[in-house]
């Protein structure tokens, strides 16, 4: 598990390459180009990737949840975005790298 | 010039000469074979299939015989050839033509790449496509056989073919496998229907192959919009429950039963969700075939109710 400290030193990055949209309500279905792999995002996770590609830096875990969802993130937030964001870093969506 | 209308002698000459030319959906395979049950299976499953020209395009060149050596008669076995490879290891020699059926399903999912390729059943009403695509065992091929029995047409029972142009799915008429108690479950379904010898202890059990529904093969040209996307499941004593299911679920199961989904990259994205969009999406489960068939035809009913009910000039 990672620990809130890991948590505040990690910075994310968008992996690079065309992602292709479908959105659908709540579930977005993406197809990322360069691992020619497919992907059904919730509407919160999408978002999260869509201010990472449009980020032009690495971006932490607690400035990511204010781009994404324009609030200051409350107890226990910033681990629940670590973890989606590990999810994407396993699926080949996302980099991180320590601060 | 079909199946049917060769004699006895002609299609044995064939298969034992030079091969017989054989039109299976967008695909013409050459056969040959020495294999009395393979010639058989062909004339009484593939009667109305055309014979194209000798000097037509080839898909594939395909044989189905006994291998060479002491297999011959010490345990015969059969084994398929497709362009002079033999992707398979033989099999036990009563089982030529579910290897026949099985090499010829091998040949079109891993070639027929200009189509978007799904394992999944497939039939039509009304021009609209409801697309079943589940692994082995869901029960897929059951439901399919009893919907090509009370009105639906085949497209197939095992690849449905999209079109990534114009996203229509082209028909691939072939003669239904069963599987163990569906073969009875069928045969007391639908008296009517044409069953071939049934095969057993094959890796799949005992197989048993019914000829498609009249009609169905002259009308493989037809092409059919895709209506509805339907993960099927039997469940032994389950009551019949149809589920909406979203969207991007139904996509991402689609893309996990393609065969070759990965060869057209972004483009095979945008076809499937296409195809998704257009689509009413539904998880099915099941045990009674007799309540399954008739609830789908209350959906295709609706869905032509629909169609009437439009304002002229918009598309259902």
């Amino acid at each position: 598990m990672t620990s809130p400290i890991e948590v505040a030193e990690r910075r994310w990055r968008w992996a690079g390459g065309a992602l292709h949209v479908v959105h659908w309500g709540e579930e977005d279905a993406v197809f990322h180009e360069p691992s020619a792999s497919t992907h059904l995002l919730d509407a919160d996770t999408s978002l999260v990737v869509s201010c990472l590609r449009a980020a032009s830096n690495p971006t932490d875990t607690a400035q990511l949840w204010r781009l994404a969802f324009g609030d200051e993130p409350e107890a226990g937030d910033c681990q629940t975005l670590s973890e989606s964001l590990e999810g994407l870093a396993r699926i080949g969506l996302v980099t991180s790298e320590a601060s | 010039m079909n199946v049917g209308s060769l004699s006895a002698a002609d299609l044995t000459r064939r298969l034992h000469g030079d091969g017989l030319r054989l039109r299976n959906g967008p695909a013409v395979m050459c056969v040959r074979s020495l294999l009395d049950e393979v010639r058989d299976g062909i004339a009484l499953h593939y009667a109305g299939h055309e014979v194209p020209a000798d000097d037509s395009f080839t898909n594939f060149h395909i044989s189905v015989n006994r291998p060479p050596g002491l297999r011959r008669w010490l345990r015969p076995q059969v084994q398929f050839s497709v362009d002079g490879e033999l992707p398979f290891t033989p099999l036990p020699g009563n089982q030529g033509f579910p290897l026949f059926e099985w090499g010829m399903n091998w040949c079109l999912s891993m070639h027929l790449h200009r189509f978007l390729m799904v394992h999944a059943a497939v039939v039509e009403r009304g021009g609209h496509a409801l697309i079943l695509p589940a692994p082995p065992g869901s029960g897929k091929s059951t439901l399919c056989a009893g919907l090509v029995w009370r009105g639906w047409r085949l497209l197939s029972d095992e690849l449905t073919l999209i079109d990534p142009a114009s996203g229509r799915i082209t028909p691939v008429p072939r003669p239904v496998s069963l599987k163990n108690a569906s073969i009875e479950v069928i045969r007391r379904f639908a008296p009517q229907a044409t069953f071939g010898p049934v095969v057993p202890e094959t890796v799949k059990g005992s197989i048993g192959h019914f000829s498609p529904p009249p009609g169905t093969v002259e009308r493989a040209q037809d092409t059919a919009v895709p209506a509805w996307v339907v993960l099927p499941r039997f469940v032994a004593g389950a009551p019949t429950q149809l589920k909406p299911l979203s969207k991007g679920r139904a996509l991402m199961a689609l893309v996990d039963n393609s065969f070759n989904y990965q060869i057209h990259g972004a483009g095979g994205f945008h076809t499937m969700a296409a195809l998704v969009e257009r689509s009413e999406c539904f998880e099915f489960s099941y045990s009674r075939l007799e309540e399954a068939v008739e609830l789908f035809a209350e959906i295709a009913d609706r869905r032509e109710e629909e169609r009437a009910d439009a304002p002229r000039g918009s598309s259902a």
